[in-house]
């Protein structure tokens, strides 16, 4: 048998104050900062009943839950709680300590073995990378020590010039980002889909070789579409549009335009990209290297879609905002959905244009994701321009192609430099703490 | 030769609920409604199916917290209280409906005749050996019984190949334990998949596991047949696909069978519908209400709100089932046929894989629209034929290599459910007790008995912690308390053990006391955990 504990008058009181509820707790704590009894408005009571049968309505659409959805202990009938009165809570309170005290005699289990808290966990050097989607990753991280009393042996003052930060590293393009840190925390960040990625904590100055403590694992993200590669083997290759098909059938239809741009009907078998560049062109020229392609892509998307171009206006990059503003200039209509919709056909035929019409109106119905018994159930959300558009953030706030914008998560520290200030200092200088 | 070909996966999982330090537990009775609505009526409809010659044919995940539970005596005695007590309340709404609700005397009966099956299959036939039942439809061929992670850990999070290898093989060892042989396929838990598992599985000499249909779709190179032909990790490693229009069918909320009017509604239980007073006898000693499992109401129409439900027609029910289960056969016909076409005269395979808590649970009529299905499918059709993906991989059909891709059949397809702003807390505790299990695991090369006990205990612990479960409810928001309770206590008592053991001071009247609660695997071994 677990052992049992007594209790002080201290843990008497505690229960006493858990079993009768968050309204005593803030009653106790009022008589003992000496302000007044608070009492909870009506309102807020019929918030809570209105929100509870909310619950279970969307629960019932969903079937959202465990097996069973078990219900929380049902809430004592309100005729059944006295409420304070403003007058009596404090006296009342008083009254029930003050009995409490003189059954100073009763003692309460504890199950040593339910545990109310987690133990410590250690500060060791460790850092862990994991994955969350394509395009999240979370990191946490513990430093043993305190390593700025090494750092302040080693520079004296100077020390005060470098800030603890973790930096993110994009394995394939080198490029890096940095947020303040903490001797132990975590962080998310929003990244690419189908890239690798390691977080180094460390000491960064302006114009300093970045002193590496440790370095988290790699995390590589999976990819979010389809391989753009087909089998080699005989037995098992596929054409572009044989794949358009395998993926309608597989229910993934949402991914078909995304891999109709690798084939154009013109040329034949081409990459993405230049399926995009043909499909720019025929609004106004684009230099190859001059836009970021993909943003280019899913503005395509999204007004063969019927999304309002006023929509997407604000999360366009200066430069493909740039390019509209030519297309604009010399047909003020050449956004418009149907213009964009026979531009796509003319291009790749006029069977991926199909999914558009409205007759296919029901493949554009939104599933809602179900979840039922011990898992949830993922299905593609049809919607793509929604799917598949990228995070776009206004203009002025840095350009979310850039890298690996890590949006959300930094500090709002003015003093933290910007992008354009560490951009210098290339992943090669570095040192080891 | 069949135009195509359906393989029916079933995922029976519940977490490990036992707590023997209470007279009764509320947590407990997810397995015994299981048992009543899920369990019992798919084993017996399935020998049923057998005996009248319909050879059906189909994979199902038990998994290994849930042999434990089934096989678990006190458990068992438990649900033999809870199925007496239900029974006899059920009996007592016979007169009650007859004098005051005549409406809902079909139900009631339907209820009266279901027990009292239930509990003479429980009782007599079964003898309260439901994995031995589990276990005699794999060997008549019925079941290819795979299996699933020890506690349905979420692989890709776990810190280390030791801690991932540990869930595999515990699991192994379970399953032979349980079913007499080794698994050949594995339920990965919430079908998550990460690049390089397959290898930890190989070496488990497992030959195929389950995943989301994304695996596949964007797994490199392109699959040529989709999700409706398997393909091989490069290690050889067989993966099978979600089919999305099977699933959809049956798990829509909005355009699947079990939203249909007709059926039973889940929502509305006597449980919190009778008087407190009526009820008491029948509900824990706490007096709350809960749900019962004797529901009188049907769906009624989409937007119909609880209070203007209409009373559950068994027969009408019933009916509903038999004609969706031939909407069913009909479309895998379509299916299948209209794939073929598209996939140069080469026979699909659907590969449809449930929660089997869908089919009695979620979906009361669930089990009888099975039954309708196999029966349609062997007497009605020949253009379909049932098998399990053992049987797709005994057929030597060539099968395509590929690297699959990241995935998981949870919310967004990904790992966001267990890994989130709710949960991201949990992970550094686990992790800590991964690198800890292994350590100690490296360390007692000998140990004594009480030290062999405690590291045995310092394994279960862990992978008691380790269930996804608890991330998932947090996440859910359904039983948030209990669940982080759980995986506070299993880490506290994994430390507690830790600590004792690394001191060299082991409390033998502790240890026994955890011993008595978490009890799962009695056949563990902790070298599991070596590195």
């Amino acid at each position: 048998m677990s052992e049992k504990s007594n209790e002080s008058i201290g843990d008497i009181i505690s229960s006493i104050v858990e079993s009768v509820g968050e309204v005593v707790s803030d009653v106790i704590e009022s008589i003992e900062h000496g302000v007044e009894a608070l009492l909870e408005p009506e309102e807020d009571k019929e918030a809570k009943t209105v929100k509870k049968d909310e619950t279970k309505e969307v629960d019932q659409e969903s079937r959202i839950g465990y097996l069973p959805a078990l219900p929380q202990a049902e809430e004592p009938e309100e005729e059944s709680i006295e409420p304070f009165e403003e007058s009596d809570a404090k006296s009342e309170i008083e009254a029930a300590i003050a009995k409490a005290r003189e059954t100073g005699t009763e003692t309460i289990e504890k199950d040593e073995l339910v545990a109310d808290s987690l133990p410590e966990l250690p500060r060791n050097n460790s850092a862990k990378l994991y994955l969350q989607s394509p395009n999240r990753i979370f990191l946490y991280w513990s430093i043993a020590g305190n390593p700025f009393e090494t750092l302040q042996k080693a520079f004296g003052s100077r020390a005060n010039n470098y800030q603890l930060v973790t930096k993110l590293i994009n394995l394939q393009t080198k490029a890096e980002s940095f947020a303040p840190a903490n001797f132990e925390g975590s962080w998310w960040y929003n990244v690419r889909s189908n890239v690798g990625y390691r977080v180094d904590l460390g000491f960064y100055a302006v114009n300093r070789p970045f002193i590496r403590l440790l370095s988290s694992n790699s995390v590589n993200t999976p990819r979010a579409e389809p391989s753009p590669h087909a089998d080699t083997d005989a037995d098992w290759v596929v054409s572009t549009k044989q794949f358009v098909q395998v993926l309608t059938a597989s229910g993934y239809s949402h991914d078909v335009f995304g891999v109709a741009f690798g084939a154009n009907a013109e040329t034949g078998e081409t990459s993405e990209d230049a399926s995009t560049l043909a499909v720019a062109n025929r609004f106004a020229p684009v230099v190859q290297g001059e836009l970021d392609l993909t943003e280019l892509r899913w503005l395509l998307v999204s007004l063969a879609a019927g999304v309002p171009f006023a929509d997407l206006q604000a999360a366009l990059s200066p430069a493909v905002f740039a390019w509209l503003e030519q297309v604009l200039a010399a047909n003020p209509n050449s956004l418009e959905q149907n213009n964009v919709r026979t531009v796509l056909e003319s291009i790749f035929g006029s069977e991926f244009v199909e999914m558009f019409t409205d007759e296919n109106a029901i493949g554009w119905m939104r599933l809602a994701p179900v979840a039922v018994g011990a898992s949830a159930i993922h299905f593609p959300e049809i919607l793509f321009p929604q799917l598949r558009f990228p995070e776009l953030r206004a203009a002025t706030a840095g350009n979310p192609f850039d890298e690996d914008y890590s949006a959300g998560n930094f500090s709002e520290d003015s003093s933290f430099p910007s992008s354009a200030e560490f951009l210098h200092v290339s992943s090669s200088e570095f040192i080891d703490w | 030769m069949p135009t195509g070909y359906f393989s029916l996966i079933l995922h029976a999982h519940l977490p490990f609920v036992r707590h023997p330090e209470y007279p009764e537990f509320l947590e407990e009775d997810w397995l015994f409604e299981a048992i009543t609505e899920v369990y019992l009526p798919l084993i017996f409809i399935f020998e049923r199916l057998r005996e009248a010659g319909a050879k059906p044919r189909l994979a199902m995940n038990v998994s290994p917290p849930l042999c434990e539970m089934l096989s678990d005596e006190t458990l068992q005695n438990r649900y033999t209280q809870h199925l007496a007590n239900l029974l006899e309340l059920a009996r007592k709404e016979i007169e009650r409906v007859k004098q005051d609700d005549e409406q809902f005397l079909p139900a009631a009966q339907m209820y009266v005749e279901m027990l009292e099956t239930a509990s003479h299959l429980w009782h007599d036939v079964y003898r309260k050996d439901l994995v031995g039942a589990f276990r005699k439809l794999q060997d008549d061929g019925v079941l290819e019984i795979i299996t699933c992670g020890a506690t349905h850990g979420f692989l890709p999070l776990m810190s280390s190949d030791a801690a991932k290898r540990a869930q595999i093989e515990i699991a192994v060892a379970n399953y032979q334990k349980h079913f007499g042989r080794s698994p050949r396929g594995i339920w990965l838990p919430e079908c998550a998949y990460e690049p390089g598992l397959e290898n930890l599985l190989a070496k488990a000499g497992i030959e195929y596991f389950i995943a989301d249909a994304h695996a596949l779709l964007y797994g490199d190179p392109r699959p040529r047949y989709g999700v409706h032909a398997p393909v091989r990790c490069p290690n050889g490693v067989a993966v099978f696909a979600r089919d999305m229009e099977t699933s959809q069918q049956v798990w829509s909320s909005i355009v699947g069978y079990p939203g249909n009017p007709v059926y039973r509604e889940f929502y509305r239980d006597i449980g919190w519908d009778l008087p407190l007073d009526y009820l008491k006898p029948h509900l824990h000693k706490d007096g709350n209400r809960r749900h019962l499992g004797l529901k009188y109401y049907r769906i009624s129409g989409k937007d119909v709100s609880q209070e203007r439900k209409e009373p559950y027609l068994p027969a009408l029910a019933i009916e509903k089932s038999a004609q969706d289960a031939t909407d069913f056969v009909y479309k895998r016909i379509e299916q299948a046929r209209t794939l073929r076409e598209n996939y140069d005269g080469r026979a699909p395979l659907v590969t449809s894989p449930y929660d089997a808590e869908l089919y009695g649970h979620w979906w009361f009529e669930g089990p009888q629209f099975l039954d309708f299905v196999f029966r349609k499918l062997h007497f009605d059709q020949t253009e379909i034929a049932a098998i399990t993906p053992g049987d797709f991989l005994d057929a030597d059909i060539p099968i395509q290599r590929q690297q699959p891709s990241a995935s998981s059949w949870g919310e967004r397809g990904y790992y966001k459910v267990w890994l989130n702003e709710k949960t991201s807390w949990m992970y550094p505790y686990q992790h800590v007790a991964e690198e800890r299990m292994t350590r100690l695991a490296n360390i007692y090369e000998m140990p004594n008995e009480l030290e062999y006990r405690a590291l045995n205990q310092l394994a279960r612990e862990l992978l008691l912690a380790q269930s996804s479960d608890w991330a998932f409810q947090i996440y859910q928001g359904t039983t948030v308390e209990y669940a982080s309770r759980r995986f506070r206590s299993h880490i506290h008592r994994f430390d507690l053990l830790a600590k004792d053991l690394e001191n060299g001071q082991i409390n033998p009247e502790q240890l026994a006391n955890i011993e008595s609660r978490d009890n799962i695997f009695a056949e563990i071994d902790y070298r599991v955990y070596r590195s």
